[in-house]
This record gives structure tokens, sequence and C-alpha cells, in this order.
């Protein structure tokens, strides 16, 4: 696998000719494909170690490729896509795509989840183990259980310490709604967004982050939360 | 002649073109050669390579006639066990079905028998008719319903089997089979007529030369009638004048009393002699009629219908008064009445109606219709009331005995009077007529007989006695009759009572059903109610795709109801239970028709059997037609409203579009066309500035696009909200991130109250609203202007104010500018243009139930834009977890 290759399967070509030359200039390699059965012959051929997907492909949907790509590989996958429903998000998300981009984008949006995706790509199979992650002053130690705030230790409710934890598993990357809401407490509760909604705004206060311009808990409206390290 | 009339007469040709032609073989008497001569028609047109199938031949074993009838394909009948006994019956859905051009049916006047659809052959043939096919059909002169009390009158032979007038109307041509009458004695003593066994007796008297004369003749003037019919239509079509321009009409007037229904008959056999146009008129004093009368009427006016008649009810006390003014209104030449039954007492002077017409009225003919063979059916006398009320008043005045007797030693004779006039009062008040005046009459002997001198005798000593029983009997006699008729007064009343009552929460109910499935759904509850039995009711776009109307109480119909249902929608006709048409089923089938055709049908389990139930079930019926009506023509108008605005959109989002997207382009086009001419000779400094308007402009398009896409979801408050809990405090991070670039030269301060609780929103459209206010705050502050963004609960409702510090918003605009054709009119004009964005604000709030409104901003500078959401009860909250 080669660490630096990206795979992008858009029909557009004005979309993939940019990408490209934004990506190369960033020193990555880049294949494409304009469909959808060319580019999941390009994924097991080329062995990228990124995939950028359009979810509108002229020979099938952008979730169906997904769903083929998820039977044999685990390639981090970031979706683009032109429609801005929630609900087409979060069922990518939820067929294994790892991040989204909502066209129109801006080039550092797009750079920085690239970035991410790459950065906590998967080792093997094994689920990477979180032992400690430093945001600014925010410092998360998992084998102590402790979350310190510039040097002072917060203290935390269960609940809220899993929502960390499970946030920062996923470090700049949206984790879904449904998700969090099915570990935290259990699949009956997989509807009840108000639980996360009071949850967070709890979480934030203890954090010292302001809601309406929040530094480490974003909210993406209607699919999920990320927690940011920059 | 004008335009319309002869539009009439064409449309009156066309319609005998369009469904199939009706060929009528009339003979004036059986034996006459009908079925042979229709035969011989058919087999001629056989000839000219016209389909002819046999539907059903009568040939009675003659076997000239079969041996026509062999020529022809029979289709096969239907063979019906009635009964035990095997009878064949015409198959009319085989027919429909294989829509032969031409369908001989013999016998018009036959009854069906067994499990078919319709009572009548010539209902057969109807529809037969109204599918397209051609029918050549026979019918005897006795049997049209107009003439049946004239063949009566001829005969002494009523026949019961009647055939509508309008099939000979409806008929293209009428063929008249005519034998001399000594011939056909000759044939009926031949044997060539059939003639049923068991009625051969009264059939022979039948056929006597006077008889048949008559019946020839007869039959001969109804033809003509036809034929001068058809000439004078010919000539209104090809647009030639008919002598008088306005045509004279016959005016029959009938009551209650009268033989009315021989009158209809007479005044229509007039009116198509004379070629009239006829009316039926019956003028309502206001007196309260027996249920008898009431009856009579009714059926009256439903023969005068059938009979093609207009029919009039007026009302007024001056019936000859009324009568004349009605004469002038109508054009009415000629006036038919029918003899008055004589007048009894001191109503003998009052004039009678018609002397009263024979002196003031001036351009008319009055005909009078005297005594026919049963002039009145004169009552013959009977008990008037039941057994069981008599019983009920003897016993009523044995207990006034009692007391009469109890009290006779204590009290004087007129105490007694008193009680036995209490008894008659009492016995009056609980039954009718007969009985009041029995105890009346059981009080006057009885008080003779026990109280009188001698006692128990029926003689008196003294006169006084007599004038006091004479006087009592008097009293008495008049206290009953009033009393019942008091009471009868009082039950109509009540009964017109309940009518209204019932009309009017009907309608009262129907006030509150906005379309048309609602005023379905209340008018099956009501009727359902009303009848005390289950109602459904059944829409559909045509027959074929019948459903029934919502509910989950819906019985289960089967099969034949379906098919029945099909019939009554198809013809816009009641079928089922208790009518003529398929009433094997068991339900009745009552459709709810407009000018529109049939809006849906109503099927009802038991439908009422009483006159005065089925008369009201009809007003409740055409009440529910007039609130469909109200809610298509509503219907009609909205949708023409509607469509009227989405023009006026449409419009005003091309301006936009032309505007609001080319801004943007054109910054965008001439920036990188700059780029790309001046490449080398631009600064790093200016290239940048280029790039970036580039990007902005960009930005905008994309946002401008946003909005349309948001103005077409929005459509008419036909958005889906998909709500959910969503802070506050999230929406406007979102908003403030997305529109980052374009707040860059402000200030943005926020002031959020800590108590607002979650909203139940649709999170995008909150977001997209609250963009829209930021963006224009954002395009008119100045630079480092500070932009508030403020929220507090105020009661149960969330407020949301962005204040700006830009030039303001004139108190005048401050309504208009959320009406998206105000802005787009003010287009260019408004420099940078608020474009569509407020009017889309507007309406994804209003879609929340909450508003947006302009306001001056803090200290009279700038704006200061104000969004009221209603808040949700909140949701319960997870258990704490600490």
């Amino acid at each position: 696998m080669n660490n630096n290759r990206v795979l992008i399967i858009d029909d557009e070509p004005q979309i993939i000719r940019f990408l490209r030359i934004a990506l190369q200039s960033e020193g990555y390699e880049v294949l494409s494909a304009e469909n959808g059965s060319e580019g999941i012959r390009q994924a097991a051929l080329g062995n990228p170690a990124l995939i950028v997907l359009d979810l509108g492909l002229p020979d099938m949907d952008g979730t169906e490729v997904l769903k083929w790509l998820r039977e044999w590989s685990q390639t981090p996958v970031l979706v683009l896509s032109v429609r801005s429903r929630e609900d087409d998000k979060v069922q990518a998300l939820d067929a294994g795509a790892h991040d989204y981009v909502t066209k129109p984008f801006g080039i550092q949006e797009f750079m920085a989840r690239v970035r991410v995706l790459l950065r906590n790509r998967p080792q093997a199979d094994a689920v990477q183990e979180v032992q400690q992650v430093a945001i600014g002053e925010l410092l998360l130690d998992f084998v102590h259980r402790r979350i310190t705030l510039a040097g002072e230790e917060l203290h935390l409710s269960r609940k809220e310490y899993a929502m960390l934890t499970l946030l920062a598993r996923h470090l700049d990357q949206v984790v879904t709604q449904q998700f969090l809401l099915e570990q935290l407490w259990g699949k009956v509760h997989r509807d009840d967004s108000h639980y996360l909604r009071i949850l967070v705004g709890r979480l934030r206060q203890k954090l010292g982050d302001d809601p309406a311009q929040p530094r480490y808990i974003r909210t993406e409206q209607g699919v999920g939360y990320r927690l940011c390290s920059c | 002649m004008n335009q319309d009339d002869r539009a009439d007469a064409l449309l009156a040709q066309l319609k005998h073109e369009q469904p199939g032609k009706l060929t009528v073989f009339l003979g004036a008497a059986p034996g006459v050669g009908k079925t042979y001569a229709m035969l011989n028609a058919a087999l001629q047109k056989q000839a000219e390579g016209i389909g002819v199938v046999t539907g059903i031949v009568e040939t009675h074993g003659r076997e000239d006639t079969a041996r026509l009838a062999r020529q022809l394909p029979l289709y096969p009948l239907r063979v019906e066990d009635y009964q035990g006994i095997h009878l064949q019956e015409l198959d009319l859905d085989g027919l429909l079905q294989r829509r032969p051009p031409l369908v001989l049916i013999d016998e018009l006047a036959h009854s069906n028998v067994g499990s078919g659809r319709h009572r009548k052959r010539f209902q057969d043939v109807e529809e037969l008719l109204a599918a397209g096919i051609d029918v050549y059909t026979t019918v005897n002169i006795q049997h049209i319903a107009s003439l049946n009390d004239t063949v009566a009158g001829i005969t002494g032979v009523r026949v019961r089997e009647t055939v509508p007038d309008r099939l000979l109307e409806q008929a293209s041509e009428i063929i008249l089979v005519d034998l001399p009458p000594r011939e056909l004695i000759g044939r009926l003593k031949a044997g060539k007529v059939y003639l049923p066994e068991q009625a051969r007796a009264a059939i022979e008297a039948f056929f006597s030369l006077p008889n048949l004369t008559a019946l020839r003749e007869l039959s001969l003037r109804t033809v003509a009638a036809h034929v001068d019919t058809e000439f004078k239509q010919n000539l209104q079509a090809q647009g030639l004048r008919s002598e008088q321009e306005v045509q004279p009409r016959l005016m029959v007037c009938i009551d209650a009393d009268t033989d009315a229904e021989r009158l209809i008959r007479f005044g229509k056999q007039r009116a198509e002699l004379r070629q009239m146009p006829w009316l039926v008129v019956h003028v309502d004093r206001g007196r309260s009629l027996d249920e008898q009368g009431q009856q009579r009427l009714r059926q009256s006016f439903l023969l005068a219908e059938e009979l093609g008649a207009q029919c009039l009810r007026l009302q007024g006390r001056d019936v000859a008064a009324e009568l004349m003014a009605c004469a002038e209104r109508q054009h009415v030449s000629d006036i038919l009445l029918g003899r008055h039954r004589p007048r009894r007492g001191w109503r003998k002077l009052v004039p009678y109606t018609s002397r009263r017409l024979l002196k003031h009225g001036q351009q008319f003919t009055l005909t009078f219709l005297a005594g026919a063979e049963q002039p009145h059916p004169s009552r013959p006398w009977r008990l008037r009331g039941r057994v069981s009320e008599y019983v009920q008043a003897s016993v009523i005045m044995l207990l006034a005995f009692s007391t009469a007797i109890a009290i006779d030693h204590v009290l004087g004779i007129t105490n007694i009077l008193m009680v036995l006039l209490v008894g008659v009062l009492v016995a009056s008040l609980r039954t009718s007529v007969g009985p009041a005046l029995f105890s009346a009459l059981l009080g006057f002997i009885g008080f003779n007989f026990f109280f009188t001198e001698p006692r128990y005798t029926l003689m008196m000593f003294h006169r006084e006695d007599i004038l006091t029983v004479s006087f009592f009997l008097i009293l008495s006699s008049v206290i009953g009759s009033l009393t019942v008729r008091l009471r009868e007064q009082i039950q109509a009343q009540r009964y017109a009572q309940a009518t209204t009552d019932t009309l009017f929460s009907l309608s009262r109910q129907l006030m509150t059903a906005a379309d048309e499935k609602s005023i379905l759904q209340c008018g099956r509850r009501f009727i359902s109610e009303w009848l005390n039995g289950p109602v459904v009711v059944v829409r559909g776009r045509s027959e074929e795709q019948l459903q029934l109307l919502g509910d989950a109480d819906n019985p289960i119909l089967e099969e034949r109801e379906w098919a029945t249902a099909r019939w009554s929608w198809q013809r816009g006709l009641p079928a089922g239970a208790g009518t003529d048409t398929l009433n094997s089923s068991h339900w009745c089938w009552m459709p709810l028709v407009s000018e529109r055709g049939v809006l849906a049908l109503l099927g009802i389990q038991s439908p009422p059997w009483q006159p005065e139930r089925k008369s009201q079930l009809a007003t409740l019926i055409r009440q529910l037609v007039l609130a469909l009506e109200r809610a298509r023509l509503n219907e009609d108008l909205e949708s023409a409203r509607i469509q009227g605005e989405t023009e006026q959109l449409k419009s005003a989002l091309l301006s936009s579009v032309s505007h609001d997207l080319r801004t943007p382009l054109a910054s965008m086009i001439g920036a990188v066309s700059s780029l790309i001419h001046y490449e080398d000779r631009l600064s790093p400094d200016d290239r940048h500035s280029l790039l970036e308007t580039t990007l902005q402009e960009a930005e905008r398009l994309n946002r401008y696009i946003q909005n349309l896409l948001d103005m077409t979801r929005l459509g008419y408050g036909r958005m889906k909200l998909e709500r959910d809990w969503v802070s506050l405090d999230d929406i406007i991070a979102s908003a403030l991130q997305r529109l980052h670039s374009v707040l860059s030269h402000c200030r943005v301060r926020l002031q959020l109250s800590r108590d607002v609780p979650l909203l139940y929103v649709h999170a995008a459209l909150i977001e997209q609203a609250i963009i829209n206010i930021l963006e224009n705050a954002a395009r008119f502050s100045p630079d480092h202007g500070e932009i508030l963004i403020s929220a507090a609960m105020q009661h149960t409702e969330l407020v949301l104010q962005i204040s700006d510090q830009g030039p303001g918003i004139s108190a005048e605009d401050r309504a208009r500018v959320f009406d998206m054709f105000y802005s787009v009119q003010k287009g260019d004009r408004q420099g940078g243009g608020t474009g569509l964005g407020l009017a889309i604000c507007q309406g994804m709030v209003g879609a929340h139930g909450g508003k947006v409104v302009a306001l001056p901003g803090p200290d009279q500078r700038g704006t200061t834009m104000s969004i009221h959401l209603p808040l949700e009860n909140q949701p319960p909250l997870p258990e704490d977890d600490d």
C-alpha cells in the first residue's frame, strides 16, 4: 500500500483536475476514475491509501461503490456529495465512509480532511487504541482516566467521559449521533437526540468551550460531532 | 329563431345520433304482426350487411314468425331458475360486451323476473342505447304510460305493464304496424293470435270492433304526433322559422284531492297532440295535508316528471290569483283543471277557483276534465281511528263515570258535567277524531242514563235537562275535535321541526368540513346515525376504480355489491336494495350527482321505506351534493389563485435569477479573465486580490443557489419539516462558520441567555433563516461595525434578535422587505439587493409557526431583525448518570 496514493472517483473532469493539482502540490500521488466500476477496479489494482468518492456517479450510486469496497477493503473513504441533505451523509457514514465534504467546498477544508484520514489510517485491522490526546491546553489521558484542562483535573460523569473517549478515538473525524446514542444509551435510545444535546452542552461547559463558537467539540448539524485537534 | 333555439334543435338531433338508435314497431293491439314486421326489417338490414343479433323474440309458436327468426343469429338467453321454473331472460351484460350494431328486443313492456339487473325490459333497452347499440323493439299502444287511462277507458281493461313515454320520444323512428280491425278479428278467430289460455274470455272481449277501431286511431295519432315533432325539429335544425316565436304552454293544475294522475295523463296527451310544452302546478295554501294527501301529491309529481312535464309548486293563499300569475309568467295559453269536489256547509259560499279563473282570466282557454269513471276515490264509511283507541276512550270515559257517580251525592250536576268533559278532553288528547267524538257520545248517553231524572233510563223529565244534555253533546264534540286537531297540528309541526333540525344539524356539521373527503366523512357519519344503520361512501376516478372512503370500520362488500355500485356510478342512478335496478343487492347505492357528474356514491344497508324518510334522505343527499360542490368550487378558486401566484412567482424568480446570479458571475469572469490576460503584468498583491474576489463571488453565488433551492423547497407551505431536538448554540455556531468570510469585516457579539431550552425544529431551515439575516446585516454593516446576536425567552417563545449598525430600513418598508415580490421589484436599484433572502427567512420561520419582524435597531441605529419561535414542551431527560 502506497501511503501517499489517493484515488479520486468522480465523473466531473473539472473536479478531478483541480483536486489533482491541489493534491499533487501537497506531494500526493493521484489516481482517478470517472465511474463506479472503474473506481472499484482502480481501488483493487492501485492500492490507494485514501479514496475520495463522489456519491453521484453515472453508472451506480456512490453508496453502492462504498458497499462493494467495504467487502474487501478498509481503505479510508472521503465522500463528496453535492447533496446537502443530512440523511445522505449519515447513510454514507453508516455504509462505511470515514468522513464527508459537501460540494462546493474550499480546498483547505478538503485537505484538512485528507490529512486526518491518512493520519488515522487503521493499522492492519486493529482499531487504533488511543492512549493520550492533547489539544491545546486540554489533555485526555485514557490510561489513567484523567482529563485535565490547563493542568487542572476535570470531574466528568461516566457518560461524559465515555463520549469524550468515543470522539477522541476518531479524532478530527465526524462521529454520527446514532452511533454515539447507541454506544452510550443503547439501541433503544437511538433517536433520543436530545440526550446528546444535553450531554454535549454539559461537556462543553466543563471544557470551558463557547457553545456558539466551540473550540473542541464541533457539531455537524444533523450528522454528528467532531472532536477537533486544531 | 335565435341562435340558442337552433343550437338546441341541433343538439336534440345529435342526441339521436350519438347513442344507439331506437326503432319502435308500434301496434294497436296484440296480433297485428309487430314481431313479424320487425323481423322482416331486420332481415333487410342483415342483407345490407349490418350485423343483426336477436336479443329476445317471442314467436308464440307461430310458424311464419319462427321461420324468419331462424334466419337471424340469436344471442344466447340467460336461463333463470325462478321459483323452480326455468325462465329465459335477455343477457344484457353479454350484449353490452359483444356490442352488436343492432339488437332485436321484442315486447318492450315486459317485466323481468329473477336476478336480472332491471325490473323492466325497457330499462335494459335504455342501457343498450346508452352504450351506442341500435335497438329494434315492439310495443302495443296500451302499454304507453300516458295513454294508460285512455286505453282503460276505451276497453275497460287496465294494463299494469307500462312503458314511459320518453322511450317513444327517444325513438328515432316509430313504425306503425297497422292491420284493419276486421282483419285482426279474422286472424283471432283463425287462432293466429297468441292468447294465454286463462285470460281468453277477457281478451276476446277486448278484441271488439269498436275497441280495436279506437285503439287504432290512438296509435295513428301517436305516430302522427311523433312525425310532427320530428318535422318541426328538422325545420328548426335547418334554421327555418316555426310558426310561433314563443311557444304557448299548457298548464295542468292539480291538488291533493282531485284525480290528479288522470289529469296529468290527459295533459300529457293534449300537450303531445298540440306540440306544446307543458307544466304541472300545485298551489300550496299552507293547509296541512294528511299523510295520504301528501303521498298522492308526491306520486302525482313523480308521474308528471316521468311524463316530461315541468313541475312547479306555488305558495299562496289565493289559489286563483297564484294560478293566473303563473300562467302569465309561463306563457300559458291553456289551463287544464279537474272538476272540484262539491263543497259542504259554509264553504259553499266561497267561489270556486275555476269560477274565479273564468271571471278574471282573459288570455287562456280553460278546460275542465269532467268526472271520470272513478271521479275521486270516495272514502267508504269506516272506523276513523284504531280499535285500541276506541277501547282507550271507553276506559277513560268509564273512569270519568265512576268518579261522577262517586261525587253524585256530594256535589251538584254542574260538577258532574265538568268531570265528564274532562274525560272527553283526556280521551281526545290521547286518541284521534273518531274516538274523541265517540267519547263525547258516550258522555252524552251516560249522562242521560245515570244522572237525569228518571235515572237509569234514556228518558228525561225536565226540559232544562234536555237542554243541558244537548249543550254537553255540542260542547264535548267541539272540544274533542278541536283538541285532536290541535294535537295533530303540533305533531305535524314537530315533524317539520325534526326535518329542519336534521337538515340544520347536518349543514352545521358540514360547515366545519373543508375538503371533499371530510365532507363525505361527515355526511356518512351523520346519515349513518340518522338511519341508525351502516352507511359507506364510495369514490373513484372511474367506475373501475371505486374505493371505499377511509375509516377502518367499513364493512366488507361482496362482489355483487361492487357490481351494483359500479352500475350506479356509471349511470348516475340509484341501484340496489329498494330500487328498480339490481335489487337483489343488500345495499342501496345512492349517487351524489352534480352537474359535473357523479361525485360519490352513498351505500346504505337499510334504506328507509317510509315516504317521508325517503324524501328527507333525498334532501340530506342534496345538501351533501351542495356542500361538495361548494368545496370543489373553493378548490378551483384556490388552485386558480395559486396558479396565478405561481405564475407571478415564476416571473419574479426569473428576474431574480438574472440579477442575483449574474452579478457574482460578472465579477468572477472579470477577475479570472484579467488574471489570464494580464498574468505577467500583475503584482502579486493584485493577483491575490483578484483571486480573492473570485472566491468570494463564487461563495456568494453558492448561497444564492441555496436560496433558490430553498424557495422551491418552501413551495406553498407544503414543505415537510424534519424536526429534531437541537440547541440554538449549535445552529448559531454553524451559521457563523458558514459565513466566516462574509462576516470578516465586522465584529459579531453574542448574547445568548443560558435558559434557552432545546428547540424542536428543522435545524437546517432555521440555520438558513439566520444566515439570510446575518448576510444582510454583514452587507449593510460599516467596516468594524458590530453585529449583535441575542437570544432570550419570552413566555413560551424564543426571541432571537440580530442587530446591525447599517443604514436601517425606513418604517414603511419594514413590513414589505419580507414580501418577495417587493424585493424582486426593487431589483438593481437596491444596491446589492436583499434578493429573496428575507422572504425565505420568513417562510422558514413561518413553517415552524413563528414569525420574523423588522424593527429599528438599538439606539435607533441600524436594523434589528427579530425571530420569534414558539417552543415545544421539553423532552424527558435521560436519567442522571452521576
